[in-house]
């Protein structure tokens, strides 16, 4: 293992934040971030990291690879769940059991925003449509999940799959990545050069900002988890681990560059904690948010940013 | 002043974001006051509002009813909270408002 990526990562601004975050928790610092700048900060990131997968996708062309990758995407995206479910069906009920196998089928986009930032230190090129893979994969595993929930309990209470799948496919991060990706691939490139201070110059401070806000919205929910601690634990890193390693196959078989591949496993091997919440809130309220939010933001989250993305990495150099 | 029942109502916001509105509408409710993003502790365990979602936080709803139309409206929102969650209090208070006659000008 080439430890130099594991420093290079973990020494990076973006993780050094993250963890002052948990840190300042810990040390019962009155550090705080008001929730609305939190939000303004996601929204920012999805709107920058949409435009400029939009401006890249300008310059390349559809290929098969492309459309390869994005069919790949849709499909993990929606048999993870059943994958996850059928392994937590045994120890957690079904309401539980579903919001989790949802939570780790869709993806985390600032996972995936701090690899893209990871791989920009490296200089290694990715292409602009996993931006675009990254948006499919946001909602094929909500409404698998709220299936496996309706399928597997005994509640006579019925979906409301109207309102569920505007939840899954409009909800506000899917729109505003999707919006941003096509007003991207439309904006000429005069437009493209007079935003480049708004998406690439700001982005990194914004990530920061963004990271410390989650250090501190992960340490919070330490408590919560202990309660759970032994399966939380196990799944949070078992099964992303799992998921991770089974992209980087998939991107190997799909034939991908290296940045494209460590973006393939880690949306492969992410977990929501932003769309699929507020969607199971209303489709699964039966389900413990307790247990299905921390999970992903208090584990699965730092797994990913801080050992993952430098550990696919090396696995993807090593490989081809 | 007027005698007239306060209903108070904590409805999580992933329900009322999008829900809520639409249903006091419905239910001919005309007049409401909205306060978003209240967090606290319940069965549920601690509302954090920490995430840039609509999870762990509620929406706080105070409504004046007429005291003979306050069973009608709790009922309403009787399955709601059974499904989502959230409390519902109803209290008897006195209401001053400003007389729709007056001359008095702001």
């Amino acid at each position: 293992m080439d430890y130099s990526l594991v420093i290079h990562n973990l020494l990076s601004p973006p993780i050094l934040f993250y963890s002052l975050g948990m840190g300042a928790f810990l040390l019962r610092s009155d550090l705080e971030i008001p929730s609305t700048l939190g939000k303004l900060f996601s929204l920012y990131l999805l709107m920058a990291i949409g435009l400029k997968g939009g401006f890249s996708i300008q310059q390349s062309t559809l290929d098969g690879t492309m459309i390869k990758t994005l069919a790949a995407s849709i499909l993990v995206a929606a048999s993870t769940p059943f994958l996850a479910f059928y392994l937590l069906r045994t120890r957690l009920g079904a309401y539980d059991a579903a919001a989790i196998a949802a939570t780790y089928g869709s993806i985390s986009a600032v996972t995936f925003i701090t690899a893209i930032s990871f791989l920009e230190k490296l200089g290694t090129e990715y292409d602009g449509y996993m931006i675009a893979a990254m948006a499919l994969m946001e909602s094929p595993a909500i409404i698998v999940g709220v299936f496996l929930a309706n399928r597997h309990s005994k509640s006579t209470g019925s979906v409301e799959w109207k309102s569920l799948l505007q939840e899954a496919l409009l909800n506000g991060s899917v729109v505003l990545i999707l919006g941003s990706l096509l007003i991207g691939y439309l904006a000429d490139t005069e437009y493209q050069a007079a935003l480049k201070p708004f998406t690439s110059d700001l982005f990194k401070g914004f990530l920061c900002f963004f990271l410390l806000d989650m250090g501190l919205a992960s340490a919070r929910r330490i408590r919560v988890l202990r309660k759970s601690a032994r399966i939380a634990l196990t799944f949070g890193i078992g099964f992303a681990l799992f998921t991770g390693l089974a992209g980087i196959a998939f991107a190997y078989l799909l034939n991908l560059s290296h940045g494209n591949a460590l973006l393939f496993a880690l949306l492969c091997g992410s977990a929501s904690y932003i769309a699929v919440p507020a969607a199971m809130r209303i489709a699964v309220p039966q389900a413990n948010a307790s247990l299905y939010v921390p999970m992903s933001l208090t584990i699965t989250f730092p797994f990913n940013i801080i050992l993952g993305i430098p550990l696919y990495y090396y696995l993807i150099s090593i490989i081809w | 002043m007027t005698t007239v029942d306060k209903i108070e109502l904590i409805i999580p916001s992933a329900y009322a974001q999008h829900r809520l509105i639409a249903k006091l509408d419905e239910w001919g409710i005309n007049g409401y006051s909205i306060i978003r993003e209240a967090i606290g502790k319940g069965r549920s365990g601690i509302q954090q509002g920490d995430l840039p979602a609509d999870v762990g936080r509620s929406w706080y709803i105070i409504i004046a009813s007429e005291t003979s139309r306050t069973k009608l409206i709790v009922e309403e929102f009787r399955p709601i909270i059974s499904r989502y969650g959230g409390i519902c209090l109803v209290t008897s208070v006195n209401m001053l408002i400003k007389d729709a006659n007056s001359e008095d000008r702001y």
